[in-house]
């Protein structure tokens, strides 16, 4: 019997990664950083440093341990799909495994695959907060304009509620395709995903409310 | 396990902030939507608080799912930090989450409301809870939930015009003036809770994020910080707030909202600020009124 546990356990948790040490104050802070994000779209927030089971960065990781639990399905994009992420999560939060896009109300993707957001639940006209969250695995971000950007380093400009007049922000990994998947989103507004960026211990948040442009490409 | 269970659980037995860990995050998922839909009244499995609907038991479940450690809070009712709404909320804090409390507006990183702003102006990184009773401004009108549901997503805000005209066409003049609506980043109508209509302009391009609570309606909405809240009205009759020729008896302001008080049986009376601490603070800094009333 004892065997027969013990086999269960090395073959269902592999690559388990620890989880919060104290879960009632680093949720709550972890929360209150996402919520500072959302508030106010284009600041860039850091978590403490953390462990997270790869190739998940460490913010995404606190942000689906303080948010995810038995009520919503989370969908990963198959690249982040590790028996590490997928057991650590399932361990910690409890969370389902949704196998379709529509069915989730989280989703993990990076910034390079080709998922399309239109292909999530963007909630209802009457229900417009039945939308994904999703959560994008971007390789840089940075509130402040710097001198040197590459040329996939796109630099924008954001505006909407939580910014007074205009916001400047660099993201790393978002091309021209991730600009028009967010004017198309923003158009669905009220309905619409909301996505939370993420880079180490470092998230941004970009909600359906906010207009995104290129630099150079302004109206 | 058995530290982390110390950690979060006072003496009292309750977890940190009474509510359980399950319910801070459906609400604080709710939450995030409602700051990403400005205006729009999530849905949210409201518990059971340890007092009744109508105390702000909408409000302390926003508090309780946002408030942390190394958090300030500061509660007020109709303005004063010491009527016993807020001294109830603000001891129920104290004991549940061992958080700091205050009665400075400026000191305060939470602060939960019933039915006023601080005269002082909010700043960046504050967060301001409303306690609400009747979150859907247009429930007044139409009942049924299904139809007002379709009504905002409609933007079908007409009625709303029309409540405000028959104030002009019986009064004169709109005579709304408290839960004074509002329009939030150009969509969607909501109920600012019974503030008066002095504090609305307030809301507008406001730098503290402002979360609503309505613990018996089961509703959560926020306005984000730097967001359009705009009062309803019409070009012939614009909003106006309320004025007073009177000025607050002990700090002698004029630009706050002043509270009428009954003296004696002669018709005597007195105003007086509604804000304690911004009253307080200015009778700190400022000469007091020279005929003091006996």
């Amino acid at each position: 019997m004892t065997t027969t546990a013990q086999t269960m356990t090395a073959v269902a948790l592999d690559g388990l990664c620890d989880g919060f040490a104290d879960s009632t104050h680093q949720a709550q802070q972890v929360f209150r950083r996402v919520l500072a994000a959302m508030a106010e779209p284009g600041t860039v927030h850091s978590l403490e440093p953390g462990n997270a089971p790869a190739p998940l960065s460490s913010a995404a990781y606190q942000i689906c341990l303080a948010l995810l639990d038995q009520e919503t399905p989370l969908w990963l994009q198959p690249e982040l799909a590790s028996a590490a992420v997928v057991n650590s999560l399932r361990f910690h939060c409890g969370c389902g495994i949704a196998h379709r896009l529509d069915k989730a109300a989280f989703a993990l993707i990076t910034a390079n695959g080709d998922c399309s957001l239109a292909a999530f639940n963007q909630g209802t006209f009457e229900y417009p907060d039945r939308s994904a969250t999703v959560i994008v695995e971007v390789r840089g971000l940075d509130a402040e304009r710097g001198e040197n950007c590459g040329e996939e380093r796109s630099e924008l400009v954001l505006e909407g509620p939580g910014i007074r007049q205009q916001r400047r922000v660099r993201i790393d990994g978002f091309d021209a395709g991730w600009m028009q998947r967010l004017a198309d989103n923003h158009a669905l507004f009220p309905c619409g995903v909301d996505l939370i960026l993420t880079c180490g211990n470092q998230l941004m948040a970009l909600p359906r409310t906010t207009r995104a442009t290129l630099i150079g490409q302004e109206h | 396990m058995s530290t982390q269970l110390a950690n979060s659980i006072d003496a009292g037995g309750y977890n940190f902030a009474y509510l359980d860990e399950q319910t801070k995050r459906m609400i604080r998922r709710g939450l995030l939507k409602a700051v990403a839909i400005p205006g729009y009244q999530v849905p949210f499995g409201g518990r059971e608080m340890p007092l009744p609907y109508g105390w702000g038991t909408g409000g302390m479940q926003v508090t309780a799912t946002v408030i942390g450690q190394d958090d300030t809070l500061k509660v007020i009712d109709q303005g004063a930090d010491d009527t016993t709404n807020a001294v109830s909320i603000r001891r129920f804090f104290a004991r549940t989450a061992g958080v700091k409390t205050t009665e400075l507006t400026t000191e305060a990183s939470v602060i939960q409301t019933r039915h006023r702003i601080p005269e002082t102006p909010l700043q960046a990184g504050q967060i301001l809870v409303y306690q609400v009773p009747i979150p859907d401004p247009l429930r007044f009108i139409e009942p049924r939930e299904v139809e007002t549901r379709t009504m905002h997503a409609l933007q079908e805000y007409g009625v709303m015009h029309v409540k405000l005209y028959e104030d002009i066409a019986r009064h004169g003049h709109i005579a709304t003036t408290y839960a004074y609506p509002v329009k939030v980043n150009d969509h969607y109508v909501m109920d600012p809770s019974p503030i008066p209509k002095f504090d609305n302009p307030k809301m507008d391009d406001s730098p503290a994020l402002q979360l609503f609570g309505a613990g018996r309606e089961k509703r959560i909405y926020a306005v984000p910080p730097f967001t359009r809240v705009r009062s309803l009205d019409f070009e012939d009759h614009p909003f106006e707030i309320q004025r007073w020729d009177e000025s607050c008896e002990f700090c002698g302001a004029t630009e706050s909202f002043l509270d009428e008080v009954i003296t004696n049986d002669q018709g005597g009376r007195i105003y007086v600020c509604s804000d304690t601490d911004y009253c307080r603070q200015r009778q700190h800094t400022t000469p007091k009124k020279q005929e003091a009333y006996p």
